[in-house]
């Protein structure tokens, strides 16, 4: 019987979220950009998302390579992403990236904060 | 021998109560928590945290803030003071820990340090209405014009600061002086007729002022709605950790309950905290604190369902041995 080994719990990003923050990076007059995500505290439920484009990261920082992108993420803030997936979305609510987190156990009524 | 003790010690309590609230009486408050919180980012933190609007403290004005939970319920009650190069953190006694771990599970990549130097310090707390008439003939300083939260430095004392916090619901200035120097802080005052108050003392006027206290009335079975702690909410600043929960309370008017100052007769036994009140057979509440503060009469705190918070209903305190009858005498946050 094939035994299925557990993936380690990373962040991933979606081919539409990379092409973004391309495109986006452009607009900002900063090509070549990559992403820094993290975790601060704040928001009705607790913890909100931060998502800043920049070209290096800062010591320490967990960096992640998907889809031509470089991800940049500080220790502890990984400590509540792991296993994100971070998406784009382009639907008719609104364009916007969206963290599809699974440590949040609840989000506040506009959905820009969770809990854990 | 033991009344007579007993009776004379109420005298005398009775004496420190009248000196508080007449004149000017010196309370040890060094139990309360003090925090140095340091950082470009600590405002800004804490500001994210809490219900108040920190984006307006400046360098010479502090404000009372409540840290909630993300159900909106009462972590603790803060004073913030700016100093030269921190933030001094007046928390409740004994929380100062569970306040630094709060700003520190949420400190992430921001600059923000804090340092507890609860035990390093103390605080005196000049209460009453000739307290800043006190303060001068004591420290030299006129404080007549100081606002709340706003620290003054005293050159006399090493490193010491002086702020007026109201505590009590009456004019407090809070004194905090190194340890080492706290025998001479309440030298000073003595030597003008300041005399100290006692542990009980205090806190039954705390109950009497209805001061809510981290004993019974701040904790995370209540919001800070509920505890009367309006003067400390903002409802117009950026989002902090509980504010969907409190804001919609607020609007929507859905506070279910208040606490509340009530009165009963000394000569009846003495309910204990946490006895249920009841109107007409239906349980509307619970006693928070209860003290022995004046003639003849006692003090209480509760949590009262809004129905029956109106000034002089009258409620029970039903325990196993028998029942008190209680006076509502107002809402705690309104004087």
């Amino acid at each position: 019987m094939n035994k299925t080994m557990p993936q380690p719990l990373t962040i991933t990003i979606t081919e539409d979220a990379a092409d973004y923050i391309k495109v986006f990076s452009e607009q900002a007059g900063k090509p070549g950009s990559n992403l820094r995500v993290g975790v601060k505290g704040g928001g009705c439920s607790g913890m909100t998302y931060t998502l800043d484009l920049v070209d290096e990261p800062f010591d320490d920082d967990k960096v992640i390579e998907e889809h031509g992108i470089e991800l940049y993420v500080d220790r502890k803030s990984y400590i509540f992403l792991a296993g994100t997936s971070l998406e784009y979305s382009g639907g008719l609510n609104g364009k916007g990236f969206v963290f599809n987190n699974p440590n949040a156990k609840t989000t506040c009524g506009c959905g820009t904060s969770f809990s854990v | 021998m033991a009344l007579a003790e007993s009776k004379n010690s109420r005298l005398i309590q009775i004496s420190e109560l009248e000196s508080a609230t007449l004149h000017a009486a010196l309370i040890d408050r060094s139990d309360v928590g003090r925090l140095r919180v340091s950082g470009d980012d600590a405002a800004d933190l804490l500001n994210r945290l809490s219900t108040n609007n920190l984006e307006h403290l400046t360098p010479t004005q502090g404000m009372g803030t409540v840290l909630t939970n993300n159900k909106g319920r009462i972590i603790d009650l803060l004073s913030v003071i700016p100093l030269a190069d921190s933030l001094l953190i007046l928390t409740s006694p004994g929380r100062q820990q569970q306040v630094a771990d709060w700003i520190e599970f949420y400190t992430f990549v921001e600059d923000v340090t804090s340092n507890d130097i609860t035990d390093d310090t103390a605080m005196i707390a000049i209460v009453g209405p000739k307290s800043a008439e006190a303060v001068q003939k004591a420290l030299g300083i006129d404080v007549d014009d100081l606002e709340l939260y706003a620290p003054i430095i005293v050159d006399s004392f090493d490193g010491a600061s002086l702020v007026r916090t109201d505590h009590f619901n009456l004019p407090t200035f809070e004194f905090i002086v190194s340890t080492e120097e706290k025998d001479k802080a309440i030298s000073a005052f003595d030597q003008h007729n300041v005399a100290q108050a006692s542990s009980s003392t205090a806190e039954n006027l705390r109950i009497s002022m209805a001061v809510p206290s981290a004993t019974g009335e701040l904790t995370e079975d209540f919001n800070p709605l509920e505890a009367g702690l309006r003067p400390h909410i903002s409802f117009n600043k950026i989002c902090y950790i509980g504010q969907e929960v409190v804001s919609r309370l607020n609007a929507y008017e859905k506070v279910q309950k208040h606490l509340v100052k009530l009165e009963w007769k000394t000569e009846d036994a003495v309910p204990a905290p946490g006895t249920p009140l009841t109107v007409d057979g239906k349980n509307v509440g619970q006693l928070t604190s209860v003290g022995d503060a004046d003639d003849g009469l006692g003090y209480a705190l509760g949590y009262v369902r809004k129905a029956n918070v109106e000034t002089g209903t009258s409620i029970l305190a039903q325990f196993e041995d028998g029942e008190v009858a209680l006076t509502v005498t107002g809402l705690s946050g309104q004087g």
